[in-house]
């Protein structure tokens, strides 16, 4: 068992992604002190793992193990608060559907609005969304991955990531109309 | 101006997929005719645009902080070390011990890379056993207990064969662990050197010819009778060391 082999695997597939590991963790942590935990975790269990990597993807590869690992360590500090979907779907269309009547063609102050959000604002807003739509949103919008990546990541079929990114969004936007008129 | 259409789910779904350039060129033509017709759906696509460049652009980067790299790093290194059974450590530091002796180095660059890993973790196991009290785990010169003894400890019993009329007594047997399975490793000597003979299961069912060389301070004979590899390491001479080979080989 080359335990050098294995390190020289470990510095390629995983060190390059360490920020994007971190990101993801913070997101679905919330927590900076929880992050710092389940990344430590996630490299070792990556660690464990790098031999059965193949080759695609280290980032995807390493984003999934992120994921799980954050969701087992939240299941074991508190139950994670994951709301049902089916739930949100209603009023998510309820909003959609809100957005299109107040729609203006010409002018658009709306997107000026949403362009003018502080980071703050933002990040409290990304911060409560329910944790499926968080991480789609997180892995898309910030961090620039692909649908067929993100679904890899998430296990959910691509036509699942396509609706709770557009559900993320439009609840982003939506709070940003609101908290500003 | 006319009442614009309600945007249908279905292109709400497409529009995000069209801002993010997921769309085959198709449906993108198709949608951005639907858009062009939709002054709802161009807003709301609009919307998405300034979303999505807020959040780029605002939403700070996270920064890994110095500490927990170090952290990481400590804890992977202890990973490491537990990982690693102890007497693979013990056996690492006689290996360190011997490399003074400029005999390694000799050895690595003659030994063909793909062999060298289990060639080293054979080693490994004949000097730890060198080293430890006993070189075997069952003492027994009788291969009727020598062969009983592995079965139920691992899944494959070797091949045992009596050398005694031939001067090399069997001494026992014990398990060795190469690429992180059990095999099976006998005993023998020859005067006071030690012979460690182990058996790895082949996956292809190849037969490679008797081949020796030094390894270490040590004599390596190899070959195959096409389920099974034959390791023999000792510190016996590379004559006789192959002369145990063909008598092992040739034992009915």
């Amino acid at each position: 068992m080359g335990t050098q082999e294995q390190n020289a695997k470990f510095a390629a597939v995983v060190t390059p992604h360490l920020e994007d590991a971190y990101t993801l963790a913070r997101w679905l942590t919330r927590s900076r002190a929880d992050a710092d935990d389940v990344l430590q975790e996630a490299c070792i269990r990556a660690l464990g793992a790098i031999e059965q990597h193949t080759g695609a993807s280290p980032r995807a590869w390493l984003l999934a193990i992120v994921r799980n690992t954050a969701y087992t360590w939240l299941n074991g500090k508190r139950a994670a608060q994951l709301v049902n979907i089916d739930d949100l779907a209603e009023r998510d269309r309820i909003q959609v559907d809100r957005g299109g009547e107040q729609a203006e063609a010409a002018v658009d102050p709306e997107s000026e609005m949403i362009a003018h959000a502080e980071a703050k604002q933002l990040e409290a807003l990304i911060a409560g969304l329910p944790s499926e739509f968080r991480e789609t949103l997180v892995l898309r919008d910030l961090q620039g991955l692909g649908y067929r990546e993100i679904a890899e990541i998430t296990g959910s079929p691509i036509g699942t990531v396509m609706s709770r990114l557009a559900r993320a969004r439009h609840r982003l936007i939506a709070a940003l109309k609101e908290s500003n008129s | 101006m006319a009442p614009s259409r309600p945007s249908t789910e279905r292109s709400d779904l497409l529009l995000h997929a069209y801002l993010d350039g997921e769309l085959d060129v198709s449906t993108t033509v198709e949608l951005e005719r639907t858009i062009a017709s939709d002054p709802a759906l161009a807003n709301k696509a609009n919307n998405v645009i300034a979303l999505q460049k807020v959040l780029r652009e605002k939403v700070p980067r996270e920064q890994l902080p110095p500490y927990l790299k170090s952290r990481i790093e400590a804890a992977l290194g202890k990973q490491r070390a537990r990982s690693r059974p102890s007497w693979m450590l013990m056996a690492a530091s006689v290996v360190a011990a011997i490399a003074l002796s400029s005999m390694t180095t000799r050895v690595l660059l003659q030994a063909p890379p793909t062999s060298t890993p289990l060639a080293n973790e054979l080693i490994d196991g004949h000097m730890r056993s060198l080293a430890a009290s006993q070189p075997t785990d069952v003492v027994s010169s009788d291969r009727h207990v020598v062969k009983p003894w592995f079965n139920g400890k691992i899944l494959q019993s070797p091949r045992v064969v009596d050398l005694a009329k031939d001067e090399f007594p069997l001494v026992g047997g014990r398990i060795d662990v190469v690429n992180k399975v059990a095999v099976p490793t006998l005993v023998y000597s020859r005067r006071r050197h030690i012979i460690s003979l182990t058996a790895v299961a082949l996956a292809h069912g190849e037969t490679v010819p008797v081949s020796t060389r030094p390894a270490n301070g040590f004599n390596m004979v190899s070959w195959s009778n096409g389920d099974t590899t034959y390791w023999a390491i000792s510190d016996l001479n590379e004559n006789e060391l192959n002369s145990f080979a063909k008598l092992f080989q040739n034992a009915p």
